[in-house]
């Protein structure tokens, strides 16, 4: 059922410009010399020496299990907590405002406080991660829910279907398209979040990783750093995109 | 004249049962300005079993609201509409709706998982359901397009999905709202043959919305003409007493056409005359 696309041109100009960006970096890494801006190949031949060690790797799994957990419930808490607000109006008008409020402060704005309130331990990176994101995918599928079309409610109800029967079967499959969407955009949102926590409150992560080099004036461990977030970042979001193509293809399908 | 008769002949069944019935129907609705505006003023109205009833009228007269009460979906505010004499309470499957709007289909399910939506909750055995899935998809012109889901089906494909969908669920009372208003002309002609065939055959009760007079024309064996207030709300009422299938190009066509758009408000007919 799956129609796949040739390999197209596109393809290919997307990996030259990826090329010139790497060959501009590497001419500003030779002209300033490699301990100011250390060159794409340094940090590449950097993470390949990482990658085999333990302490790399622990890193990485720490922060990935923290992103990947504060994504989790956050967009699970999301799920919920947009269904309700878009199913019943007065609940939505109630919490609307201060949910617009709160969607303007930074997840890193409330560490400090949070720091306070609950220590520095794993509970407070994966609220910090999963705030952000259940404000992102409940505010997308609240709005969802109101716009699913009343001729489909109504053909359902006329049809025979109950209140239940209505919300698991007609509701929720026509919000799957907006929730995921929801869900993948906030994904980068929890990378973001990420760096903010664990530079400020962590023992170990990567973004403890790049902000502990600046001490030792390590540029090329703080770019392994970013690099190691972006290549994350792909992954993450390559293996959720596939699960939603696998798993969500026909709810993805627009009438 | 017919019930003295009737006394005589005890046993033949009235041949002009009503299936709906209208009594005093009125519906108000509460603007943002607190001022009521009543849409649906004292429609009195029985329609026929096996009649097949065309609901003519500008916008804003009232017509999808009309429906949508017969459907369940809305209460009216006075009078109570009977269905085989009973008052109706809520949306039930012995009323199938075709919407305008495609919307109304699961865009997740394939054209036969669509069209067995309403079979599953009637719980017929499975040989059953399929049998009548498959012969709707038959009648509609559907059985290579099965596997296929709605967004991959041109418009005209997917009201005939709603149509196959509804009457797969074998209702008393068909009830549709322009369901051939978004398409184009030549596949509404096609659409509009098709139904009419399809539901002489089937013998359904149809109340069908329109704005279009050559469409109630071609369909219906009763149409009535609704207005706007503040006049009254079923302005006319006349039999279509022309033969199956319908020429457009006759006499007695366009005779009843422009009649019927004498009936139809325009607001422009004013300057019109003196034009």
């Amino acid at each position: 059922m799956t129609s796949r696309r040739p390999l197209s041109w596109r393809w290919l100009i997307g990996l030259l410009g990826t090329l010139c960006f790497l060959l501009l970096w590497q001419i500003a890494a030779w002209l300033s010399g490699p301990s100011f801006l250390p060159g794409p190949i340094r940090v590449l031949l950097l993470f390949f020496e990482q990658i085999q060690t333990r302490e790399y790797l622990v890193t990485v799994g720490a922060s990935y299990q923290r992103v990947m957990l504060g994504w989790g419930l956050g967009s699970l808490f999301g799920l919920v907590l947009g269904i309700v607000m878009g199913r019943y109006r007065w609940f939505g008008t109630i919490i609307y405002s201060p949910m617009q409020f709160f969607r303007v402060i930074p997840a890193v704005a409330l560490v400090p406080i949070l720091v306070i309130w609950l220590g520095v331990g794993e509970t407070i990176k994966i609220l910090i991660i999963g705030y952000g994101v259940a404000l992102v995918v409940a505010i997308n599928i609240a709005e969802a829910v109101q716009r699913v079309a009343p001729a489909r409610l109504q053909a359902a109800r006329s049809m025979g279907a109950g209140p239940l029967r209505i919300f698991w079967g007609v509701l929720i499959p026509s919000v799957i398209p907006e929730a995921l969407k929801g869900m993948r955009g906030s994904l980068a949102f929890a990378f973001m979040s990420i760096v903010g926590i664990e530079t400020l409150a962590a023992q170990e992560g990567v973004g403890q990783m790049i902000w502990s080099a600046r001490v030792l004036h390590q540029t090329d461990v703080a770019l392994l750093g970013v690099l190691t977030l972006g290549l994350m970042g792909v992954l993450a979001d390559t293996v959720v995109r596939l699960a939603f193509r696998i798993f969500g293809y026909r709810f993805m399908l627009r009438g | 004249m017919s019930a003295m008769a009737a006394k005589h002949l005890p046993s033949i069944p009235e041949a002009r049962e009503t299936a709906l019935e209208f009594v005093n129907i009125g519906k108000e609705y509460q603007r943002h300005t607190k001022e009521k505006v009543k849409v649906v003023r004292e429609v009195n109205l029985k329609l026929e079993r096996g009649g097949f009833l065309c609901v003519l009228g500008p916008s804003g007269c009232g017509k999808t609201t009309l429906m949508n009460m017969v459907a369940g979906f809305e209460e009216p505010s006075e009078g109570e509409i009977r269905m085989n004499g009973k008052a109706i309470k809520g949306p039930g499957p012995e009323r199938g709706v075709v919407f305008q709007s495609d919307t109304a289909l699961f865009p997740w399910l394939t054209v036969e998982e669509n069209i067995a939506y309403g079979l599953k909750m009637k719980r017929l055995p499975k040989a059953e359901m399929k049998e009548r899935i498959h012969y709707w998809m038959k009648q509609v012109g559907l059985e290579q397009h099965g596997a296929k889901f709605p967004g991959e089906l041109s418009g005209g494909m997917k009201q005939r999905v709603q149509i196959a969908r509804v009457l797969a669920g074998d209702p008393e009372i068909l009830l549709m709202d322009e369901p051939f208003a978004a398409l184009d002309a030549q596949t509404r002609t096609y659409l509009q043959q098709e139904l009419s065939a399809l539901c002489r055959k089937a013998g359904k009760t149809v109340l069908f919305i329109t704005h279009d007079i050559q469409e109630a024309l071609l369909l219906a064996d009763r149409v009535i003409v609704m207005a706007r207030a503040p006049e009254p709300n079923i302005k006319a009422d006349l039999p279509v007493d022309l033969p199956y299938p319908r020429e457009r190009m006759t006499e007695p066509f366009a005779n009843l056409y422009n009649r019927l758009l004498d009936e139809i408000d325009n607001p422009f007919k004013a300057s019109v005359h003196v034009l």
